[in-house]
């Protein structure tokens, strides 16, 4: 309070005290006591209250009704198109052999014997284009011969062979080798049937590991 | 010399005329005069020491290769320094000074073990001291504003533990049983300090948690370092001081307990949402955003509140320099929260999260609510403490227009600009450098508003030791200088 009127001060010294500790304890405790009598406060409380309500539910609905399991993704849409993808369709899986096949020819080195036109060398190595164990109608014949490999003589589009072919089954999957053996019964001109790995698994379980075959053991298939 | 004697007669005054005069008043600010005078002190200070490191910090980001060359000053110190100082130094001392006279006044009977308290409160400060030169050293640690090294954190607990019980005890050896919202908020405040502080420090350094969940704690400590530390002794004191200055009852005072609740309640865990779009669980996130929002309702509780009851009594404020800094005080609170909770929604957040929005936020809420307010108590209890007129009302004005000025520019440079940084940094075309510079008119308006407010900072402290420092003027020596406060008048409507 000024004591000193002559002085103008446009604020005072001290400020003012309108109202006792007490009786600011004392008289807030009455007005707690006292029955509600709706004040602006409590209009706009529960207004506030309302709003976060209505917030908090759709809030939680929207963010928390959905989740994925690493529960990282926020918005609707991204756990939407991680749940499509997890959904896709998981079908058979289908396998383009001719494609793979082509790879393996060079990678697995067939190339390096049989050549990249698959006429083979002569004297050496027999052709592969037109011969009759590569377009045989029973696609078993090529794939026992790649599984096992073969050995000694045999005639090949006419000419003499002597060699040794290694067995390549150890080495590869049954996906592998229906894709080699697509390739050579797909390519250079011959037309004959595709094999699938089911069927050289089959194949695979039947004949067992084995010593190369020969062109005799494989006679029936000409008869 | 003369000096000296003048300490003297304001720490320990003798004074004349009717000792009927504000008997229990004056018996209450006596006991607890020194640890007030050293909690006041040492905000001063601290406020000085603080806006100083903000100012520093700000050029630094517009003006890079001011003090390049001081090792001790590099942005990576400067900028922790003035976030724990004005926090553990300015804020936690004026609060605390605001909360002890408030327990004082409110119990109703002189407070023993002021000694005590002084010396708790010596503890604290010199371990901010410490922590502060273990910063400029280099041993600071990565979390936000607990960067202090790990040897002050023990200490920092024991002086808070000390100074928390001594609050308590005040608590309940007051004389009037009935209890006030302001001891209340204190003695959350108190309590949720002791449970964060403690909780952090044990989850970041003592046992640390792995990975992002040690941003996760860390960023609940910070939202709550204002949430539940900060914001609930301005509660406190804006509750005592709308009836005190103004004379009247608080407005819907009955909804104080639903306001207290709530926010207690919210703001535990509010400060998840800023980890939106982290490696961590979304519905953490969800959460932490139902806590920000939530704090709606206090938050509209309390605007409205201290907002009615200050603006009822319009023409009163400005010839009252508390009641001044209170309003304003008032008013940077709604705004305030309003930016904090519709800022902690995934929307904003994809605008303004990797932006210096949330500095400018927090920037607003600490030196614009918290510390206005701390200042207008302040000034409500320095000339009871000292029984002494604040020396110049001129200083005053000064201050605090240049206060309110420096919020305005530190609003628009780190708000607005967080904004308009956060929006070109989101459209992918923009060329880095052209955020950069866009940004650095906003650090330059920031530069400015600080040194409003070092201007503020530097008055504050002149009218503190002027106080302290004058010889009593003849009014000065009665106790007649300060009225007998009427009671509070109230009728129900
Ligand atoms: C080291 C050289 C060599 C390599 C490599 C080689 N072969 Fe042969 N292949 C031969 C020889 C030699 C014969 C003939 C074996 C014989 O004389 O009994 C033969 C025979 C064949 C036959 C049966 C005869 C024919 O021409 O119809 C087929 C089919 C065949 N090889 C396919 C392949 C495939 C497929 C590959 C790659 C996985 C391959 N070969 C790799 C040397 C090779």
């Amino acid at each position: 309070m000024m004591s000193d009127e002559s002085q103008q001060h446009n604020l005072p010294g001290v400020d003012e005290g309108k109202a006792s500790d007490e009786s600011i304890v004392k008289t807030h405790a009455r007005i707690r006591r006292e029955p509600s009598n709706g004040s602006p406060v409590l209009f706009f409380t529960s207004l506030a209250l309302i709003t976060v309500l209505v917030f908090s539910w759709f809030y939680l609905r929207r963010y928390m009704g959905e989740k994925e399991p690493q529960m990282y993704l926020h918005e609707r849409e991204d756990i939407a198109l991680y749940r499509d993808w997890q959904d896709r369709p998981r079908g058979p899986i289908v396998y383009d052999y001719y494609a793979i096949g082509e790879k393996l020819y060079t990678q697995m080195a067939c190339v390096g014997c049989h050549q990249a036109n698959g006429e083979g060398l002569a004297g050496q190595f027999p052709a592969l284009a037109g011969a009759k164990y590569v377009t045989h109608e029973d696609p078993a014949l090529p794939t026992k011969v790649i599984l096992a490999g073969l050995t000694g003589p045999v005639t090949v589009k006419g000419n003499e062979f002597n060699g040794v072919m290694v067995a390549f089954g150890a080495g590869m999957t049954d996906v592998q080798v229906a894709g080699i053996v697509t390739y050579i019964r797909k390519n250079w001109g011959n037309e004959t049937s595709e094999v699938t790995n089911d069927q050289v698994a089959a194949i695979r379980a039947e004949i067992g590991t084995r010593a190369p075959y020969t062109a005799a053991e494989l006679k029936s298939y000409f008869e | 010399m003369n000096l000296i004697s003048n300490i003297c007669s304001s720490l320990c005054s003798s004074l004349e005329g009717d000792a009927k005069n504000r008997e229990t008043p004056r018996a209450i600010d006596e006991s607890i005069r020194l640890p007030l005078l050293a909690l006041i002190k040492s905000a001063a200070i601290w406020m000085l020491i603080a806006t100083v490191f903000g100012l520093i910090a700000s050029i630094k980001l517009h003006t890079p290769s001011f003090l390049n060359d001081c090792p001790v000053l590099t942005y990576g110190k400067v900028e922790p320094i003035f976030w724990n100082t004005l926090i553990l130094g300015w804020l936690f001392n004026s609060g605390l000074a605001c909360a002890v006279f408030l327990l004082g006044r409110l119990g109703g009977r002189p407070l023993g073990q002021g000694i005590f308290l002084t010396i708790a409160v010596s503890l604290w400060n010199t371990a901010v001291v410490a922590g502060v030169i273990g910063i400029m050293m280099g041993g600071q640690l990565p979390f936000k504003w607990l960067e202090f090294p790990p040897y002050i954190a023990p200490i920092l607990f024991v002086a808070f533990l000390a100074i928390g019980v001594w609050c308590a005890m005040a608590f309940r050896d007051r004389a009037n049983r009935s209890t006030y919202a302001s001891q209340w908020w204190i003695l959350a405040a108190i309590f949720s300090f002791a449970w964060i502080y403690s909780a952090a420090q044990i989850m970041l350094v003592c046992a640390p948690a792995q990975g992002a969940f040690q941003a996760l704690v860390n960023s609940w400590y910070v939202e709550n370092v204002f949430g539940l530390l900060i914001a609930p002794l301005t509660f406190a004191t804006i509750y005592y001081l709308i009836p005190k200055t103004l004379g009247e009852a608080v407005v819907g005072y009955r909804y104080s307990g639903v306001a207290f609740w709530t926010w207690i309640f919210f703001a535990s865990f509010a400060g998840v949402a800023k980890m939106a779009h982290g490696p961590i669980p979304a519905w953490v996130v969800s959460l932490g955003v139902i806590g920000s929002f939530g704090l709606l309702l206090p938050t509209t509780t309390l605007s409205i509140q201290f907002l009615s009851s200050l603006l009822s009594r319009f023409s009163k404020i400005w010839d009252t320099v508390s009641a001044r800094y209170l309003l304003v005080g008032c008013v940077v609170f709604t705004i305030v929260m309003l930016f904090k909770i519709f800022g902690s929604l995934r929307g904003s957040l994809d605008v303004v999260q990797f932006s210096i929005f949330d500095s400018g936020v927090t920037q607003l809420a600490l030196f614009g609510f918290a510390g206005l307010v701390f200042t207008g108590g302040a000034y409500f209890i320095l000339p009871r403490l000292l029984n002494k007129q604040l020396p110049s009302t001129t200083l005053i004005d000064l201050q605090f227009w240049a206060q309110v000025m420096g919020l305005v520019l530190i609003s628009i440079g780190l708000i607005s600009g967080g904004i308009h940084q956060g929006e070109l940094m989101n459209g992918s075309t923009t060329d880095m450098l052209v955020v950069v510079n866009t940004m650095r008119a906003s650090f330059f308006l920031t530069s400015m508003g600080l040194s409003f407010l070092l201007v503020g900072a530097v008055a504050y402290n002149v009218t503190f030791f002027w106080m302290i420092l004058s010889g009593r003027t003849e009014e000065e020596t009665s106790t007649a200088l300060i009225e007998e406060s009427p009671e509070l008048e109230y009728t129900a409507s």
